[in-house]
């Protein structure tokens, strides 16, 4: 055992664990100086430095782009050709990630990291990614026509700056999918699986960072119900110049028990013709809103803020993306007709994350800031306060806080409602309509649906956020419409962030519905046992070495007599495959944490100890819940068809480094009798594996 | 044979529900307010009454402003068309952080929709007026009156293309 924190690292030594935050203190001093992390004079609400500076750059004077659609290739494009098992072919390392030889693939070697019904689900798809420093973007494809973009121009560049009038972004301030902006879009459908093989074309210096952000990263399908291989668990991270491969089979839960022949016309997939095909699995599970990003232990909040999050539509013959098909199955709602699904004329992906800059106009992050980040411009699609043109009609908005530790409330500058259809990747079983949203945790999504044909032609809108933030540690207040539209918050990112220009009529008649009844929830009952986590201060470290984070936050699980730092070396929970379980998430402080668990949908029971308080738009499938200041929420939750290493954590990112997260384990299901399941300990030369460094008694 | 397994999976809920939670919130309090309002407007005037439920989870925060929770539950407002007596059903929740002080005046809105197979098409908003008396010592809601609506006009000077 060694002291933690004690042994900074110089950047050729394999950097994980805590000490790398100190690694990169160091890096940060050398490259950027103090200011980098450190407080910036005059500091202001709501950043802890000093304003951003606007360049004489006035809101809404930029069009939003849509997401950048990603190619969708076909398998064979790959080189080397995807398989089970990593890729363990050697090649020489880069003397900064300490020489000698290593494999190609980051993900771990063996049977226990091969991909899970790799031959069951043989790829279908290929979506192939770097991530990258920040370039220009030369082949930027939004879906859809100019008229339906703001009239951008796709054949022209997009520089990576947050506003043309804005500078160019530093390639170390900003790393992306891609290196480009605006963010990417992956579209995807059941019984499709999809191979995602991500490269990391990162600095292979760690230093090189701009002075926030590693260059070690591992890619997490939110909420995808793939293996856990798949999952990006944060400690299967890879290195620059490595690829991974995830294998994305797009399956149903409960496809191994339920609806096993695939004969319910429900449980199905658009077909590239207008008809559908049928596929296994609970339909009642389906899921439509996904989004991707960076997952790197005690990294993930500076990785995802330089810009590594993208989103991921999922269709199905339920929510097929064709407003026009009317086969008693398709819910119809706002996308368009052009194809036979994934259309995006009027389904729109919105991401929204509040950024911060520094005097040259380049991204800024306070890596000493434990309470969590905030930035002062609101960003729409990596685009600062923009407006968006729309017709007189129906919208579908997929609606993503991808921010750091920010909140949003949203409402219409006029009051007027929305209908919300979606929370997390599911869509309700009943749609809701109300004129303020509730408070979007970070990682949460709303779809809500907004019909502009009560506008007439040149009338604008715009989207308003009513949550004032005075740190990271929760929201302050919310404001009334009102106060917001008046501009009385001391917060800057209350107010208006989005203007929607209504331009024109459409061309054809609106078809698209809202039916009454989206997606029922599946039945979840027999539930075998229940756990309770209280996310918590003032935890400790229980395990030192490479997999034990640091930092003030902490679970604490079972009623066990500690709060515990994060280790992913640790096993806090192991769930029988099959079962059903309640959970109770506990909130003792007085801030707020959104509170993700991985892999499955739960469905809350209670919230602070009744089901009154269970809002309407809470009563579907969730991934994200929000505890609120000294709130609980009970939850079903059921575990099924996959296995392996997964997560629960804040998603506020900055608890969630400061070490609010822990692992849990799924037995596996026949593909390994190892019991408990090692953990990988990645480097460029290789990734070994190590007994778990503790198994709480409660955990099995 | 499913009847029976779904009788036992709730009952394995209930019980599993029935269980305390781990821990209490450090105060909580609820109060019930009648309110009665009218929505003027197309297609028809609405007229509203019922009781608002009013919930306040308060957790004392050392380092910052205490802040309140309040949660605003119109499940049970009752609203109804003037000209067609059709039925107006609600939002049901609208959640607000707030500071604990002494007295608290704020707002917030509600979708009102008729309750009809496209009504959550047709919605209007409406304006709840809050006012609310706490007991900062205790964390405590003591009072609370609401009043309900026609949202006002906000649209910005510049609404116009």
């Amino acid at each position: 055992m060694h002291s933690r924190g004690t042994n900074a690292r110089t950047a050729n030594v394999r950097p994980i664990g805590s000490n790398l935050i100190f690694l990169v203190i160091g890096a940060t001093v050398v490259t950027s100086g103090l200011g980098a992390f450190a407080p910036r004079a005059y500091a202001v609400i709501p950043t802890g430095g000093v304003p951003s500076p606007m360049f004489g750059v006035q809101k809404f004077t930029q069009p939003m782009p849509r997401f950048d659609v990603l190619p969708r290739n076909p398998v064979a494009t790959l080189n080397p050709p995807p398989a089970e098992q990593s890729n363990q072919t050697q090649q020489a390392c880069d003397p900064a990630l300490g020489g000698g030889f290593g494999p190609i693939e980051g993900r771990p070697p063996g049977s226990l990291w091969a991909h899970q019904g790799f031959a069951d689900f043989p790829p279908q798809v290929a979506v192939e990614i770097s991530t990258e420093g920040a370039k220009s973007n030369v082949s930027y494809n939004p879906g859809v026509p100019p008229q339906l973009n703001s009239g951008i121009d796709p054949t022209v560049p997009f520089p990576a700056r947050f506003h043309p009038g804005l500078p160019v972004q530093d390639p170390l301030k900003v790393w992306t999918f891609n290196g480009t902006i605006p963010p990417k879009l992956v579209i995807g459908r059941y019984g499709e699986p999809i191979l995602m093989r991500e490269h990391n074309n990162l600095p292979v210096d760690a230093t090189q960072n701009g002075g926030f952000g590693i260059h070690t990263i591992t890619t997490h399908e939110h909420n995808g119900h793939h293996g856990a291989e798949n999952d990006g668990f944060t400690g299967a991270f890879f290195f620059p110049n490595q690829f991974y491969d995830y294998h994305w089979p797009i399956v149903l839960a409960g496809f191994r028990s339920i609806n096993t022949t695939a004969a319910d016309p429900k449980a199905a997939a658009p077909d590239d013709a207008g008809g559908t095909y049928r596929v296994a699995g609970d339909w009642h599970e389906t899921m439509s809103t996904h989004w991707f990003h960076d997952h790197m232990f005690s990294f993930t909040s500076q990785n995802v803020y330089k810009g590594m999050a993208g989103m991921f539509n999922i269709y199905s013959a339920l929510d097929r993306g064709n407003e026009a098909i009317n086969d008693g199955v398709n819910l119809r709602l706002p996308s368009g007709s052009a194809k036979s699904w994934a259309n995006l004329d009027y389904d729109v992906n919105l991401m929204l994350a509040d950024k911060a800059w520094d005097a040259n106009g380049q991204l800024w992050f306070n890596i000493l800031n434990t309470d969590g980040f905030l930035g002062d411009r609101v960003t729409v699609n990596l685009a600062d306060n923009p407006y968006f043109e729309v017709e007189r009609r129906k919208y579908r908005f997929r609606i993503l806080n991808g921010a750091v530790s920010r909140f949003f409330k949203i409402a219409l500058s006029d009051h007027s409602p929305m209908i919300q259809i979606a929370n997390d990747g599911n869509l309700l079983p009943k749609p809701v309509t109300l004129t303020e949203l509730d408070e979007l945790g970070i990682a949460e999504r709303y779809d809500i649906v907004i019909d502009f044909s009560r506008y007439q032609v040149n009338d604008k809108v715009w989207m308003v956020n009513l949550t004032e933030h005075i740190d990271g540690r929760k929201p302050n207040k919310d404001l009334t419409l009102a106060q917001a539209l008046a501009g009385s918050a001391i917060d800057p990112a209350v107010g208006m962030f989005l203007e929607f220009r209504i331009v024109r009529d459409p061309p054809s008649p609106d078809v698209s519905l809202v039916p009454t009844t989206l997606i029922p929830n599946p039945v979840i009952g027999g539930v075998s046992r229940r756990r309770d986590f209280l996310f918590n201060s003032g935890a400790v470290a229980t395990t030192t070495g490479s997999t034990a984070g640091a930092g003030p936050w902490g679970i604490q699980t079972d009623g066990a007599a500690q709060t515990l730092d994060a280790d992913y070396g640790r096993i806090s929970a192991a769930p029988n495959t099959n079962a059903r379980e309640l959970w109770t998430l506990s909130n003792k402080g007085g801030w707020d944490h959104p509170v993700h668990i991985h892999f499955e949908e739960g469905q809350i029971q209670l919230r602070n100890g009744t089901s009154t308080n269970v809002p309407a738009w809470e009563k579907g499938r969730k991934d994200v819940y929000r505890l609120r200041p000294a709130g609980t929420v009970t939850l079903a939750i059921q575990f099924r068809d996959w296995s392996g290493t997964f997560m629960e954590h804040c998603h506020n990112t900055v608890h969630e480094d400061n070490a609010m997260l822990l692992r849990w384990d799924l037995d596996p299901l026949g593909y390994s009798k190892l019991n408990p399941l090692p953990t990988p300990i990645p480097t460029p030369q290789g990734v070994t594996f190590v007994p778990p460094d503790e198994i709480l008694p409660t955990a099995y | 044979m499913n009847a029976d397994i779904f009788r036992l999976f709730g009952l394995a809920v209930a019980l599993l529900l029935a269980v305390p939670a781990a821990r209490a919130q450090e105060a909580d309090s609820t109060f019930k307010a009648h309110v009665s309002g009218t929505l003027v407007g197309a297609p028809e005037t609405v007229s509203c009454s019922g009781p608002v439920k009013l919930s306040v989870t308060v957790q004392h925060d050392t380092a910052g402003p205490t802040n309140a929770i309040v949660t605003v539950d119109t499940q049970d407002l009752k609203c109804r068309g003037l000209r067609t007596k059709t039925p107006y059903i609600n939002s049901g929740h609208a959640i607000l952080t707030r500071h604990l002080l002494p007295t608290d005046v704020t707002e917030t809105s509600i979708a009102v929709y008729p309750d009809t197979s496209d009504g959550h098409l047709n919605a209007r908003s409406a304006l709840l007026s809050l006012k609310l008396s706490y007991d900062v010592a205790n964390g405590a809601l003591r009072h609370a009156s609401v009043t309900l609506s026609n949202t006002r006009r906000t649209r910005s000077p510049d609404h116009k293309l």
